[in-house]
């Protein structure tokens, strides 16, 4: 096994999926806490099915760098969910579920009419369930992933105190001074970013469990924000690698071999939860 | 405003840099560069085969080269995943796919694919389905080694020119084969094939 192992990880493509992978599993369960806890659990999913709707358009048109429209196209619905979802008259669940489902047909739908590749099963299973986009990365795309992740960790330091503020209560924020639609907007951004960047890993349909589970697990232990943040990101990251080594070495899918660590985790912490209340009563 | 403005570069920052892709590097362009193997080859091939008028093969037709998976100009691309390979294994084989799990073969020949240049010379073994073609109007056989990913909805493919095609399977039958990687230009394309192969 472990020969096996070392003969797997003297891959470059290895090592490259697993610094990405690690990577898109911090900074995605870093902003996981700040969207659980502001209700707006499902709008990783619901980005992911945009970002898909977005990369079938840019398939279809050919484009060699679909980052174009794929990047502003999912930020803008970030935008239009998080900060006018508040406000609006469809409210936030009802708006991700309708952006969500018809980003999902729309992107099938042209995917199926104007396709370009004789392997449409191939393209759309690629899309949603991450297939082995993430052993097929380039040196390029693990720099920009590295740098962005970089950011992402640096924006999230640097205005802890208002995302903090932000997330647990948004009328008060407000009040006291804090521009709550600006840190609203970083926030859509950087969960836009996570989105497209980590539909590289689990694909699209997948990502939900990548921002949902490490927070939920931290909250079955702990209660204060930092604790839950410190904590989902330590989870993460142990579920994506565990995950990945899993699906090099068993051959499983990667995504879906990831999530099931994240969904094993939950129920760890879970029991560990109950023991602890149950200890301290 | 010191905050704001440091936001405001981080923000202009990360739209940038993800809209700063190489050309390969987006997910649209990879699962298209992930599918478009040996398979969509033969499938093209098979396509224009019904449209034509059935004609007798020619009978002195030998083996011969086909368009493999499209790979980049090497020459050009500068975002190789991976350096000179060599996989070890037993038989005089440096590259042995069968000793990899589904999800590691796959992303191995698509690596093959994508980089032929540190692959070229090296024994390759490989383990998949056969699919064969031949192309009646031009009398050209082709041969290939079809590998599926571990959800068996991508598949990539290799090109073998066969020293002994009557050992050939049949077709969708599952074929080992062994032999020496390399590439060849037709047209403006760059293509994968392994050449002397012998099947096992």
């Amino acid at each position: 096994m472990m020969e096996k192992l070392l003969l797997y990880l003297s891959r470059p493509f290895v090592y490259y999926a697993l610094i990405v992978g690690v990577l898109i599993a911090l900074c995605s369960s870093l902003i996981g806490v700040t969207l659980v806890l502001k209700r707006f659990s499902f709008i990783g999913d619901g980005l992911s099915h945009v970002a898909f709707g977005v990369m079938a358009i840019a398939a279809v048109l050919n484009l060699t760098n679909d980052m174009l429209i794929v990047m502003p196209g999912t930020v803008l619905c970030a935008i239009l969910l998080l900060r006018t979802g508040q406000n609006s008259r469809i409210k936030g669940d009802a708006a991700i579920a309708m952006i969500s489902v018809s980003a999902l047909a729309f992107g099938y739908l042209i995917m199926n009419i104007f396709s370009t590749s004789s392997n449409l099963s191939g393209d759309v299973c690629s899309t949603l369930f991450g297939s082995t986009s993430i052993l097929t990365l380039t040196s390029t795309e693990v720099w920009l992933c590295i740098v962005l992740s970089i950011m992402v960790v640096l924006i999230f330091i640097l205005f802890y105190n208002k995302i903090f503020a932000v997330t647990f209560d948004e009328d008060f924020a407000r009040a006291s001074g804090v521009k709550a639609g600006l840190y609203n907007l970083i926030i859509a951004v950087v969960t836009a970013v996570i989105i497209v960047l980590a539909m590289n890993l689990v694909g699209s349909l997948l990502i939900s469990a990548l921002v949902i589970f490490p927070a939920l697990s931290a909250m079955r232990l702990f209660k204060s924000f930092l604790s839950v943040t410190v904590f989902s990101v330590i989870i993460s990251i142990l579920c994506a690698f565990l995950g990945m080594i899993i699906s090099i070495l068993a051959g499983t899918p990667v995504g879906s071999t990831i999530v099931a660590a994240d969904a094993a985790v939950f129920i760890i912490c879970c029991i560990a939860g109950a023991v602890k209340g149950g200890l301290r009563r | 405003m010191k905050r704001k403005m440091i936001a405001g570069i981080l923000m202009i920052g990360v739209l940038t840099l993800t809209a700063c892709t190489s050309g390969e590097g987006g997910a649209a362009s990879k699962i298209n560069a992930a599918s478009s193997g040996v398979e969509d080859v033969l499938k093209a091939g098979l396509e224009e085969e019904e449209k034509k008028t059935l004609s007798t093969p020619d009978p002195t037709s030998t083996p011969t080269p086909i368009p493999t998976p499209e790979t980049p100009d090497t020459t050009e691309n500068n975002d190789e995943p991976g350096e000179s390979v060599v996989i070890p294994s037993s038989e005089g084989v440096d590259v042995d796919l069968t000793m990899l799990s589904s999800t590691m073969v796959y992303s191995e020949v698509y690596n093959m694919m994508y980089t032929p240049e540190d692959y070229i010379g090296k024994v390759v073994k490989m383990n998949g389905q056969y699919s064969y073609y031949n192309d009646e109007a031009s009398g050209m056989e082709y041969y290939a080694c079809i590998i599926q990913d571990a959800t068996a909805c991508c598949a990539q493919g290799i090109e073998f020119v066969p020293d002994n095609p009557e050992a050939c399977p049949e077709e969708g039958g599952e074929v080992t084969v062994v032999g020496v990687f390399d590439t060849y230009m037709e047209g403006e394309y760059m293509y994968c094939t392994l050449r002397n192969a012998t099947i096992l």
